[in-house]
């Protein structure tokens, strides 16, 4: 570190100020590697890194479970050689990285979300009131109900008898955090103008260390309670409320039941170390470590687990 | 001549610090209002600098690099780690101590703040170090709202400003969506206002998310964003004048943008704070008073745990940053306004 930092000691050196700007030094030592990640994740990459270091005698690996913005702020300082995070990097995170590394961090997806277990990248369900009669909804219907500056009433969507003249009450999770940035870039094209004057927005809870876990028992609380609600959901249905399943097409990776389902992705260089390069592949190869047991979260499909080897 | 005093003072010369054609007038009052700098106790340490800059375009870096030169003939003993990467990995590296300085090209975002928050447990101190720009392309010039010319309305305030572009009304009570809510008569009376904007979730945007909307994400949903585009011959139609062009062609629109774009087409409104303020114009003696709301704030951020001060060399070189002398390096070096005197006495309150 200290031969990339620059002492003003001399006015001969002033001018070096502004020229090429080093990278960061990576802070580990040649025998640590270092997995920023979240809460949830840990444990799952702790075993990762058990096996890792079993294989590999001498090599130390850490899980530093600091939280998805930390690990990637970890990763750009290059005080981690792998953020393993459950949501897609932002735009803010890539800049950050490509702005000092003049390129992007890659991006491998490694692990599926839960299905439905809060904080650990539960799928997205469409919830509706228990009485209300709707079989099935569109991201076309999603996008008329939450977006459509006219005002939408239940036979827009589709259904008939006496709820279609009822109008539409759409509920996001706070369209800013986790949950509703996913919604908005899985199911909106990333939009952020909604039909505001009719959708009702519910917070994540906030508080040091926090997860979702009480966000998609809120949404569907307010489903029960509201008859014309049609909410995005990250979990699964509860007492009064039903899962209406969504119409997927090739671009959105829903679940036989309809749901949306979350990827966690692991950000590195995109030619990482070799002993991250190994850690990813064990990641990635539950079947050698155990490590998925007993977490909520999910191996890949097998043809999307097949195409990081080669990737890497 | 502020340049020529200040060179004088320090008897240093002025090294490596190009000649400024004229300095405006409310700039040169503003900068000699300051107090001058005053050394502390020599102090030893290594300040660590993340922010605005890119490998590309080096926005700070003969500001900084004065800076450095003239703190450093105070403070020898003071070493510098200079690392102004972009505004993105600023907090980020401070949060996660790569840092001990970071000075931003815009305001904070909501995103940087929080992950701060995450990791400390508190949020980041701010020290505001100078204002934007009026109109200087990268140095954070101001919002201005444009009509089309044929418009009659000439000011607007703040909470008229949120009633139009918000649709959550933190600060104000409701929606103003035509010409007629505004006051105007006639055949404007009940025209729609049309609203034009940057995307509602870029640098730009959350500026006036968090000065105009009071902190709302709910723009209004008729605002129309635009987006890159390309032109035929590859150069890029930036994005205000593409509001400004669209503000032009529509009698009905209203667009946030900055008189670098205007046209004839459109006109600049005057802007208060709210119902009983004075309505400005945007110029450099309004954004320095900030009688003109709308003025861009550059701030510093530093990890200050709460209930201490910010001490040693950091607190040392934001002193001097706020001082006369750092400020004439600011007027001089970069295209970024001067602080005006109370706003500097007010940033210096953490400074030990």
């Amino acid at each position: 570190m200290a031969s990339l930092k620059f002492v003003i000691a001399a006015a001969g050196l002033l001018s070096s100020a502004a020229a090429a700007l080093p990278t960061p030094s990576r802070e580990m030592g040649d025998n640590q590697l270092v997995v920023a990640t979240t809460a949830q994740l840990a444990p799952v990459l702790r075993k990762v890194a058990l096996e890792l270091e079993h294989e590999h005698p001498g090599l130390d690996v850490s899980i530093a479970p600091v939280g998805s913005d930390v690990a990637m702020a970890d990763l750009y300082t290059r005080r981690a050689d792998i953020a393993v995070i459950g949501r897609a990097a932002t735009d803010p995170e890539i800049k950050a990285f490509q702005w000092i590394y003049e390129y992007p961090p890659k991006a491998w997806p490694v692990l599926r979300g839960s299905v439905a277990v809060p904080g650990h990248s539960p799928s997205i369900r469409v919830l509706v009131n228990a009485s209300n009669p709707i079989r099935s909804i569109s991201v076309q219907q999603l996008e008329m109900a939450f977006r459509s500056e006219r005002p939408i009433h239940w036979r827009d969507l589709g259904v008939t008898g006496p709820f279609a003249s009822r109008p539409v009450h759409p509920i996001i999770p706070d369209s800013e955090q986790g949950s509703g940035i996913f919604i908005r870039a899985a199911l909106f094209n990333g939009a952020t103008l909604f039909a505001w004057d009719r959708v009702k927005e519910i917070a994540e809870p906030r508080h040091r260390g926090s997860i979702d876990d009480g966000l998609g028992a809120s949404l569907a609380a307010a489903v029960a309670h509201d008859p014309q609600a049609l909410a995005l959901v990250p979990g699964g249905a509860t007492a009064g409320t039903r899962p209406v399943p969504l119409e997927c097409g090739p671009t959105l990776p829903c679940d036989s039941s309809g749901a949306i389902e979350r990827t966690v992705y692991a950000y590195a260089d995109p030619k990482p170390r070799p002993d991250a390069r190994s850690f990813l592949l064990l990641l990635i190869d539950g079947s050698r470590t155990g490590s998925i047991d007993p977490s909520p979260y999910r191996q890949l499909p097998a043809g999307q687990a097949q195409e990081l080897p080669r990737k890497l | 001549m502020i340049r020529v005093l200040l060179c004088t003072w320090i008897g240093l010369g002025c090294l490596a610090a190009p000649a400024m054609a004229e300095t405006p007038p409310p700039v040169a009052e503003a900068v000699a209002a300051l107090p001058d700098y005053k050394p502390g106790p020599r102090l030893a340490g290594t300040i660590s600098l993340w922010g605005h800059g890119s490998a590309k375009r080096d926005f700070m870096g003969t500001l900084i690099k004065r800076w450095m030169e003239e703190f450093h003939r105070y403070q020898p003993g003071v070493r510098f780690d200079y690392r102004m990467y972009g505004t993105a990995s600023a907090i980020g590296a401070l949060a996660v101590g790569a840092s001990n300085l970071a000075i931003l090209g815009e305001e904070i975002s909501p995103d940087a703040e929080r992950l701060f928050e995450r990791s400390k447990g508190y949020r980041p101190t701010k020290i505001e170090i100078a204002n934007g720009s009026l109109s200087t392309n990268y140095f954070d010039y101001a919002h201005q709202i444009f009509v089309n010319r044929a418009n009659p309305l000439a000011r607007l305030n703040l909470r008229q400003l949120e009633a139009i572009f918000g649709a959550e009304h933190r600060c104000t009570t409701g929606n103003i969506r035509t010409w007629g809510d505004l006051g105007l008569k006639g055949s404007w009376a009940n025209r729609p206002i049309r609203p034009y904007a940057w995307k509602t979730d870029t640098d730009f945007a959350l500026f006036f998310r968090e000065r105009v909307l009071c902190g709302s994400h709910r723009w209004n949903p008729a605002t129309r964003e635009v987006v890159p585009v390309e032109r035929p011959d590859g150069s890029q139609y930036e994005l205000g004048q593409q509001i400004i062009d669209a503000v032009a062609r529509d009698p009905d629109g209203i667009g946030i943008s900055n008189i670098r774009y205007a046209v004839a087409g459109v006109k600049p409104l005057a802007i208060s704070w709210g119902r009983g303020g004075a309505y400005v114009p945007a110029t450099d003696a309004t954004l320095i008073s900030r009688e003109y709301p709308l003025v861009r704030i550059i701030p510093a951020y530093v990890d200050r745990p709460p209930g201490k001060k910010i001490a040693g060399p950091v607190a040392e070189f934001l002193r001097f940053v706020l001082s006369r002398q750092g400020q004439t390096a600011l007027v001089e070096e970069s295209g970024y306004l001067p602080l005006n005197a109370k706003e500097a006495q007010e940033a210096r309150k953490w400074l030990r």
